[in-house]
This record gives structure tokens, sequence and C-alpha cells, in this order.
């Protein structure tokens, strides 16, 4: 058919305008979104927020530590959508020590437990003072009002040596050839619902 | 005025519908996605492209070394592009030499650094670094502001010119392969 041209709509009103378009299977109604503008078929991605740090931090004690300089906030369309969050973190860690992370939404743990897995520096003092462990982690949140919501990124050594602990977006030693940096970033998808 | 009904769409054909409906500023000209739905609301995902590497990459330069890439023609100069990179990594870190890994933009053959990590990463003893084999996962949300054809890039390089590799461990003795590295880029409506 020929291309078509719809007249006359209100403009800017929250789903006061309605088309309804045939889908690939024949069957959707899409209603307009606050914006105006047509929208978003079920699943489809209507929004991004990133955020990332290259800020360092050094903790030496056994407890979860925020990445420095890095939380981003979405605030959703729909209570029912969902958020799909996306966390990359880097760090260094000394002494055999395991290194996790997790995310929190508005400050309450939202990414499933252990779903990042784990890195373990070396015993050896040279090696782990040029170590950077990468860890990913990625999950559906349901946050279940239209918020804002804000994301942080945490990561956690377990050490039994009190004075080594995590070291974000950097290597323990910070000179010569043992020293290096990293990003650490957070992604958020509104996925609608 | 009432709801209305648009029948007879071509189905699951890029761009083959077109509706041209109002916008608040009443001047945007919206076009069927691939999935024959109407795109695309600022915020919405419109392209996405992907590349596997699977050969093994081994340098020793201390410059930054192209590895793979992805080429995206932008759909608009006001979309974002979210890059994310996955890499099977491996380094010589014999002295502790630093090895980087890199997500550049390049635009006509100008090299923009977007993100960037030490990739040194090993829990044994110094002498068999080469050996470890791990992942380094990058993501980074760009906006060139541009309507050229980006091209985004993986690169490595070794600081302390010993061996550095992609898919397979860091040496030249050995070519097996023990894992791919990709490179995915989403061109987000603006």
């Amino acid at each position: 058919m020929a291309d078509v041209t719809i007249s006359g709509l209100s403009e800017g009103l929250p789903n006061k305008n309605s088309a309804i378009i045939p889908y690939s299977d024949g069957s959707t109604t899409y209603k307009t979104s606050p914006s105006g503008i047509v929208a978003a078929s079920p699943g489809s991605v209507l929004q991004v927020q990133y955020g990332f740090s290259n800020s360092t931090s050094e903790s030496t004690s056994n407890a979860w530590v925020v990445c420095p300089g890095l939380s981003v906030s979405i605030i959703l369309k729909n209570p029912n959508n969902k958020v799909l969050v996306q966390a990359i973190g880097h760090f260094g860690i000394w002494n055999s020590n395991d290194g996790y992370i997790k995310i929190q939404r508005n400050n309450t743990d939202a990414s499933p437990l252990g779903n990042s897995g784990v890195v373990r520096s070396s015993s050896s003092t040279q090696v782990a003072n040029s170590y950077i462990g990468h860890l990913a982690s990625t999950f559906i949140d349901t946050p279940g009002s239209v918020g804002p919501h804000s994301y942080t990124l945490l990561g956690y050594v377990q050490t039994t040596n009190p004075t080594t602990g995590l070291y974000w977006n950097r290597t323990i030693n910070t000179t010569g050839q043992e020293s290096g940096s990293a990003i650490s970033s957070i992604t958020l998808m509104e996925i609608a619902g | 005025m009432a709801d209305v009904t648009i029948s007879g769409l071509t189905q699951g054909i890029p761009d083959r519908n077109t509706a041209i409906i109002p916008y608040s500023d009443g001047t945007t000209t919206l076009k069927t996605s691939p999935s024959g739905i109407v795109a695309a609301s600022p915020g919405a995902i419109i392209q996405v492209k992907s590349f596997t590497y699977t050969a093994k990459f081994l340098t020793t330069s201390n410059n930054p070394t192209s590895a793979y890439y992805v080429d995206i023609t932008p759909t608009s100069s006001s979309s974002s592009f979210l890059v994310t990179a996955s890499l099977t990594r491996s380094c010589d870190s014999w002295n502790y030499g630093p090895h980087f890994t890199y997500l550049d933009r390049h635009i006509n053959g100008v090299r923009t650094q977007l993100y960037y990590t030490r990739a040194n990463n090993w829990a044994g003893s110094m002498s068999d670094t080469w050996n470890n084999v791990f992942s380094i996962p990058m993501e980074i949300l760009d906006t060139p502001n541009t309507s050229l054809p980006l091209r985004y890039v993986v690169s490595i390089a070794s600081l302390a010119s010993t061996q550095s590799a992609i898919n397979g461990r860091a040496r030249s003795d050995e070519s097996s392969i023990w894992g791919t590295s990709t490179i995915t880029v989403r061109e987000i409506a603006g």
C-alpha cells in the first residue's frame, strides 16, 4: 500500500492518540507515548541510561564498597516496565583474596547474589600488585514504580588481611610497570512491560 | 479526532511502511522498523550491528593495535551508540609489564579512544602468566553527533613489548583457540 498520513492528532498528550498498525502478527494495538509519538511494543527498549567512572578508591575494610563516581538513575514511563541492568566492574585485589560485585537500586540489593562470578588475585606480591579483576553482571530488575530509581555498583573483597582490600579502577601499585587503570560502567535499559 | 486504524501494511519488511504522525513539534516522520512496527521514540534501539572474532590475534606492539571491528552507519546524527565488547584475553606479564585493551571509534580514519582497561589478570606465578586466559567486558555509550559511517575498533597493546593475545594464550608457540571475542553496537534514537 502507499504511505499513510495521519493528521489532526492531539500533540504531546499521553495516550491521547491511538493508531492501530498491523504488527508482524497482525494483532497488536499501539498507543501514543507521553511524548505524543507511537510507542512501544511489549519487550521493546524505551530508553537507555549510561554512566561510567574511572575514579579510584582504596578500601581495607571487610565491607561492600561503592564504586566511586558511578551512579545511574532512570525514570520509568510505566510502573509495569522493567529495567535491564548491565554492570561492569574492574578492581585490584591482593594476596589470593576473592572479589565480587553486586548492584543496588536505591541502596537496596537488586542483582541476584553471585551472578557476576568471582575473581581471585595472586599470592605473588608483584603479580597481585599489577592485577585487575574484571567482572560483569546482567539481570532484569522490576522496580514496580515510575521512579526515579538510582543504581550503584559495589565491590567486596573477602580478605583475612585487614591491611589489604579493594582498589576500584586501578591496580594496587600506582607507579611503574605494575600500575594501571580501568573504567567501570552501568547501563540501564527500560523495557516496555 | 477518533482513533485511526491503518490496515494492509506490508509485514516484516524494513522501512516498507511509513506513517507520518504529528509529533509534539508537528514535523517528525517515523518509519517502520525491521519487525514491521512503527519506530522509534527517543531512547529506542533502532539498529544493531555485531561481529564475532574467532581467530587468534597476537602482538608485542606497545602501541594500540587493531584486532577487530564493526561498522555502522547512523540513521541520524542525533543518535547515540551503545558499544559492548567482550574479549577472551591473555597476557605475558613477565616483569609485570602492563597490557591494555581499548575500545575506539574511527571516523574517516581518525581514532578516538572511548574505553580502556589494564588487562593483566593472573592468579598464579609470574613465570606462567602467558598460559592464563580470561574474560574482559567493556561497554560505552558514545554520542558522535555525526551521520558519517562509524567504525568501532577493539585494539590491544603490550606496553612492556611482551606477547599479548586475543582468543588464545599469549605465546607464539601455540595456535589453539581458547574462546571467541565479540563487539556489538546498538544505535539508540536521539
